[in-house]
C-alpha cells in the first residue's frame, strides 16, 4: 500500500514537473544541438579554414617563386650556361672520369716534357656509392723519368688542368720519381625537386671561380681530337690507354 | 484581507516570474541557432571563396609549369653549376699546394746544391742535398730558417745528418720540414 502511494506520488511529480517546466523543453535541446554543433562541425571548419588560408598562401609563394624562375631562365644565355656546366662538370666531375684523368696526366706530362713510366690506379668500388667519404678520389700513382725539376714542371702543369687534383705523395729521385696523386669527383645527391624553392643567380664568386676554371688546361681526348678533325697536330702522348 | 494569505496574488508573481525566464530562455535558444547558422554560412562562403580562388592559384601554376617545361634543362643545369661551385670552392680551400711549396722551396736553393731525393707525403718534406762549398748550403739554410721564422710554408725545420766526405770534397745534408 505504501509503496503504490509513493509511486502515485514520483508520476504525480514527474507529471507536475514536466507541466510546469514543458516550455523549457525544447529550448533547451536548441541550445546543446547548438553547443554540439559549435564543438563538432563549427570549430573543426574554422580550423580548415585557416589551414587553407596558410596553404593557399604557400601556393602563391610558390607560384611567384615559379613566376620568378621563369622569368629568371627565360632571360639566361643557353650557350653561357652550357660552357659554365661543361666547365665545372670538368673542374669536378659527377663520376670518376678515367678519360679526363688520363688526358690530364698525358696532356702534364706532354707540357712539361716528363716522360710517364707507368700508371697505377687504385679505384675502389665501382658499383657501390662513396659513403662517409665528403670528397671522393681517384688515387693514381705513376712513375715520372726524370728528378725534382722535372716532376716540379709535371705538378706544376697537372695543378693548373683539370679534373681538380691534389698531389699526396711525391719521391723524387735522380732519374726517376713516383707521383701519388688524388683526382677528386663528387656524385650528386639525389634531391627531390620542390617548385617552392627559388633559383640561385650564379654568385659573383661563383663567377670569378668559373673565371679562374676557364684559365686551366682542359685536356681534351686524342680520340675525340681526331674525330673532330685536329688529328694534324701530332703530339707525342704519355697516355698508354691512346 | 492580508496580501499574505492571498494565495492567487502570489502565484500570479511567480508564473510572471517564470514566464519571463523562459522568454529569456527562448531568446537565447533562438540566438544561438541564429549566431550558429551565421558562422556555418560565413565558413561556407568564405570557403568557396578560397576555393575559387585556390583553381585560380592551381591553373596558374599549371600555365606557369607548361611554360617552364622548356627551360627545365636549362634550369637543371643552373642547380647543378651552382652544387658544383660550392664543392670546387671547398676542394680548393682544403687541398695543399704541393707545386706552390715545392717551387718556393726549390727556388730558395742557390746554385752550387744539387738535389739528390725529394719525399714529400702528407705535411713533411725530407731532403737529401749534396754541395761542395758550405756556402751555398748556408744560404739555403738562412732562408729556410727565415721562411720557418715568418711560418711561410715551413713551420719547422729539422737537420737530421750532415756528412762531409773527403774523399770527394763533398757534403751531404739530410733535412726534414713540415709544413
Amino acid at each position: 500500500m505504501d509503496n503504490l502511494a509513493r509511486e502515485h506520488i514520483d508520476i504525480n511529480t514527474l507529471r507536475l514537473l514536466y507541466t510546469r517546466y514543458k516550455g523549457f523543453i525544447v529550448p533547451f535541446l536548441a541550445i546543446v544541438v547548438v553547443v554540439i554543433l559549435f564543438v563538432k562541425i563549427t570549430i573543426p571548419s574554422i580550423q580548415d579554414l585557416f589551414k587553407g588560408y596558410e596553404e593557399q598562401k604557400v601556393a602563391i609563394q610558390t607560384l611567384e617563386n615559379l613566376r620568378g624562375k621563369l622569368n629568371f631562365v627565360k632571360n639566361l644565355d643557353n650557350s653561357n650556361i652550357a660552357s659554365q656546366f661543361n666547365l665545372v662538370n670538368k673542374a669536378l666531375p659527377i663520376t670518376k672520369d678515367f678519360d679526363s684523368v688520363l688526358n690530364a696526366i698525358s696532356d702534364s706530362s706532354n707540357k712539361s716534357g716528363v716522360a710517364i713510366g707507368g700508371f697505377k690506379f687504385l679505384v675502389g668500388s665501382l658499383s657501390k656509392e662513396e659513403d662517409g667519404n665528403e670528397y671522393p678520389t681517384l688515387n693514381v700513382s705513376l712513375s715520372a723519368i726524370g728528378g725534382v725539376e722535372a716532376v716540379d714542371k709535371f705538378i706544376g702543369s697537372l695543378t693548373k688542368a683539370l679534373p681538380l687534383s691534389e698531389i699526396t705523395k711525391v719521391s723524387a729521385q735522380k732519374d726517376t720519381s713516383i707521383v701519388a696523386i688524388d683526382f677528386y669527383y663528387k656524385p650528386l645527391k639525389k634531391s627531390k625537386y620542390d617548385d617552392s624553392l627559388p633559383i640561385n643567380q650564379i654568385s659573383n664568386d661563383g663567377l670569378k671561380l668559373i673565371e679562374e676554371l676557364s684559365t686551366f688546361n682542359i685536356p681534351q681526348s686524342p680520340i675525340s681530337d681526331s674525330v673532330s678533325g685536329n688529328d694534324s697536330v701530332s703530339t707525342p702522348s704519355a697516355n698508354p690507354f691512346f | 484581507m492580508s496580501n499574505e494569505i492571498n494565495l492567487l496574488i502570489k502565484k500570479d508573481k511567480n508564473l510572471l516570474k517564470e514566464q519571463s525566464k523562459l522568454k529569456v530562455f527562448r531568446l537565447t535558444a533562438i540566438g544561438s541557432l541564429l549566431t550558429i547558422l551565421l558562422i556555418s554560412l560565413s565558413i561556407f562562403l568564405l570557403n568557396q571563396k578560397l576555393s575559387n580562388s585556390s583553381l585560380e592559384i592551381e591553373k596558374d601554376r599549371e600555365s606557369v609549369l607548361a611554360e617552364m617545361k622548356p627551360f627545365r634543362e636549362i634550369e637543371s643545369k643552373i642547380i647543378i653549376v651552382n652544387n658544383r661551385i660550392d664543392n670546387i670552392t671547398k676542394v680548393l680551400k682544403k687541398r695543399i699546394d704541393v707545386y706552390k711549396i715545392l717551387n718556393t722551396i726549390l727556388g730558395k736553393i742557390p746554385d752550387g746544391i744539387l738535389i739528390e731525393t725529394l719525399e714529400f707525403s702528407g705535411k713533411k718534406i725530407s731532403m737529401n742535398i749534396t754541395s761542395y762549398s758550405l756556402i751555398p748550403i748556408d744560404v739555403f739554410f738562412n732562408d729556410l730558417i727565415e721562411m720557418a721564422k715568418r711560418k711561410e710554408i715551413v713551420k719547422s725545420l729539422t737537420l737530421e745528418s750532415l756528412d762531409a766526405s773527403s774523399l770527394t770534397g763533398s757534403y751531404k745534408i739530410s733535412i726534414d720540414m713540415n709544413i
